[in-house]
């Protein structure tokens, strides 16, 4: 009876020692837009110096841009613009820069097909210029031409530089479609996308084991046109249905491991997705979004 | 799938019991309760003690956890047991295995690599009291697949020594072939 008591006391200390709990503990949810801004492609900036080295502005993904120094002036005076001046273009193109730039393509009625997201500022040292009243620069997307009744769009942004809203521009510019580009001329610096509504109202709602959930990045992207939807708070809204897309959720987890969940799906009027939060390594989930 | 293993599990013990019966010194069936301590699920299991050697004994065995708390599993296999004090009443024994794991709720594990088909390694130790033709025990084992511990309460009826001295009548619809 002695060794029955050494037994025992030694099998419940090694219980204890033994006691994995990684198939009921469920991950807690933290974001991840450290690695969203890591990842992001960077802002290209072109230091112009003369007139004569215009042209176009071509950026590293084929957008050029038309502009002169003569369209600019300072947003609260009068004085010219010398010599040098930078124009910064950030292009989005690809899904992945799409969702690691946070700027996706909504729209109040639904979501936007569109050829491409770029953003054109000019700057004058540190300040930021303004285009002159009634004039405008020629941007040429380098995408594939997929729709031919593509409008201007412009995005505005929060006092924190993320992205807000696309409302349809109203003050004159124009999308000129032709067999191998999208023409946009715009009145107006700053994010521009030629694109088409596409009306949508359908909802997907998230569940996850886990807490905090709701702090899960969720994307879909559509598989038969270009657009990028996101959102957080376990419910992505405004999804066009009947459409083919896939869905991502993507956050970190409390040990600082990466988790994502990816699926096809057939977009419903309304649907509830479990999210399986798989953990992946940081290679994996960048290979992932680069063949979306 | 489920009822196929278990009929399969059945038969070691049925069709093949005159057989087995001639090679080992002598076999014991017997319930027993499981609670895996390790994420607190409790579990029912069916095995078999099968002797040999003097110091050894087989032990082929079922358990099912009905998923009451979390996990809803299934695990066939066996382990070989090597008992340390085979002289005595009280016989410790340490105890190795291999069992193939069916996580059924496995997608609703909070562990990515959970999946339904696995494979397990156990290891641990156990204590166990001759009555003679039933005996308990108490059997602690770690698995490798999830490093999860879980402990076992059993009974054994040895049904061939039943038959000898007073506990033959208890049961009489076995004999020792």
């Amino acid at each position: 009876m002695k060794n029955f008591k050494y037994v025992l006391i030694a099998a419940i200390c090694i219980a204890i020692a033994a006691c994995s709990k990684d198939r009921i503990k469920h991950p807690s949810f933290e974001p991840m837009d450290e690695f969203f801004d890591a990842n992001k492609v960077a802002e290209q900036e072109f230091i112009i110096t003369n007139e004569d080295s215009s042209g176009p502005i071509i950026g590293n993904q084929g957008s050029k841009i038309h502009v002169s120094k003569r369209l600019f002036k300072y947003s609260d005076r009068a004085d010219d613009v010398d010599f040098p001046y930078i124009i910064k273009l950030v292009e989005l193109y690809k899904y992945k820069d799409v969702i690691f730039h946070q700027f996706p393509t909504p729209h109040t009625s639904g979501a936007l097909n569109n050829g491409g997201e770029i953003r054109i500022r000019a700057f004058k040292e540190t300040e930021e210029l303004v285009l002159k009243p009634s004039n405008s620069f020629l941007s040429v997307f380098s995408s594939t031409v997929s729709e031919q009744n593509m409008n201007p769009f412009q995005g505005t942004v929060t006092s924190d530089d993320k992205f807000s809203a696309w409302n349809a521009a109203s003050d004159g510019s124009t999308v000129v479609v032709s067999s191998n580009e999208y023409a946009y001329t715009s009145f107006l610096m700053g994010w521009i996308t030629p694109a088409v509504n596409k009306p949508g109202a359908g909802t997907i709602d998230f569940t996850v084991n886990g807490s905090g959930g709701e702090v899960i990045n969720l994307i879909i992207v559509f598989k038969d046109f270009h657009c990028v939807l996101s959102g957080k708070n376990l419910k992505l809204e405004g999804i066009p249905i009947g459409e083919t897309a896939t869905v991502l959720g993507m956050a970190k987890d409390q040990d600082g491991n990466f988790r994502l969940h990816k699926s096809d799906i057939t977009t419903e009027a309304s649907m509830t997705i479990e999210l399986k939060m798989d953990e992946i390594t940081e290679v994996n989930i960048l290979n992932t979004l680069e063949v979306l | 799938m489920i009822q196929r293993l278990l009929i399969c599990f059945a038969l070691i013990f049925t069709v093949n019991y005159t057989v087995v019966a001639q090679v080992f010194d002598e076999i014991g069936l017997g319930p027993e309760l499981v609670y895996n301590a390790a994420i607190g699920e409790p579990g029912i299991g069916i095995r078999s003690h099968m002797h040999f050697k003097k110091y050894f004994f087989l032990a082929p065995q079922i358990t099912y956890f009905p998923g009451l708390v979390n996990i809803h599993e299934l695990y066939v296999g066996a382990s070989i047991n090597a008992k340390l004090l085979p002289e005595n009443n009280w016989s410790l024994y340490a105890t190795g295995g291999a069992y193939y794991n069916m996580y059924i709720n496995y997608a609703s594990s909070a562990n990515t690599v959970a999946k339904l088909h696995n494979f397990d390694l156990e290891g641990g130790g156990g204590i166990t009291k001759n009555f003679g033709c039933y005996r308990p025990f108490l059997e602690y084992r770690v698995n490798s697949r999830w490093i999860e511990s879980n402990f076992r309460l059993g009974l054994m009826f040895y049904f061939g020594n039943c038959k000898r001295g007073r506990t033959r009548e208890l049961c009489p619809a076995y004999t020792r072939l």
